[in-house]
């Protein structure tokens, strides 16, 4: 327990204050802090250190079982900054074409991070009637 | 310090043929690429020089160290490939 919130506690007590203002009190302090991350906690956020791509077909067995480290991700996106323009236009005009609305030049290194840190809680499972199961998830 | 990947494991099962299994030990080409890297250099620095005024010259010095980590970063990369009855599997170690 904080300090203030003690002593707060310890004003209602003796009777300094009243329920109220102490509630009043304790909701203030409470805005002041606000809830700490688990970073502030002191518990390093575990990042993933592969992409998983499971593909199983129920009815022949078939499986495909991809692990691609995040670090290859990394480098491979850092790669294509190195691109000819002319090259990048036409890979975005063909993903375009696909529906896939992405621009590479959009990439700088913190917008790759950032884009990394959200796949680590990316996690898709899709699985058809025909038993045909396709699961994407970074561990 | 990172390191270029050291093993490649590779194994194909195809039905009615043998089957492949194979540890290859990338680490003994570590030396051929150090020397073709080495041998390179001035070529690509030359070429870098000429295309400079172009834009390309400094993409083409940048693409010597964003490769070679490429090739770092496969170490752990693995495809299993598995049908009714083949099966291919790639581990870089």
């Amino acid at each position: 327990m904080s300090k203030d919130r003690t002593q707060i506690l310890n004003m209602l007590a003796e009777g300094k204050i009243n329920v109220e203002q102490a509630e009043k009190l304790l909701n203030a302090i409470g805005e002041d802090s606000p809830e700490k991350t688990p970073e502030d906690k002191g518990i390093s956020r575990k990042l993933p250190k592969y992409l998983r791509v499971e593909v199983n077909d129920g009815n022949e067995g078939e499986q495909i079982n991809i692990r691609v480290p995040m670090a290859l991700l990394r480098a491979g996106i850092k790669l294509t900054s190195l691109l000819p323009d002319e090259a990048q236009g036409k890979i975005d005009g063909a993903l375009k074409e696909k529906g896939v609305n992405f621009d590479f030049n959009d990439i700088n290194p913190d917008s790759l991070e950032e884009l990394i840190d959200a796949l680590s809680e990316l996690s898709v499972d899709v699985e058809s009637n025909s038993g045909e199961k396709i699961r994407v998830y970074c561990e | 310090m990172i390191y270029p990947p050291s093993i490649l494991r590779i194994r194909i099962m195809e039905e009615g043929r043998k089957k492949i299994g194979l540890w290859f030990p990338l680490f003994l080409l570590w030396p051929f690429m150090l020397a073709i890297s080495i041998l390179l250099l001035p070529l690509v620095l030359i070429v870098s020089l000429i295309l400079w005024p172009s834009g390309r010259g400094k993409k083409i010095i940048l693409a010597f160290p964003l490769i070679f980590n490429l090739i770092c970063n496969m170490r752990g990369l693995r495809v299993d490939v598995r049908g009714a009855n083949d099966n291919v599997f790639v581990n870089f170690l």
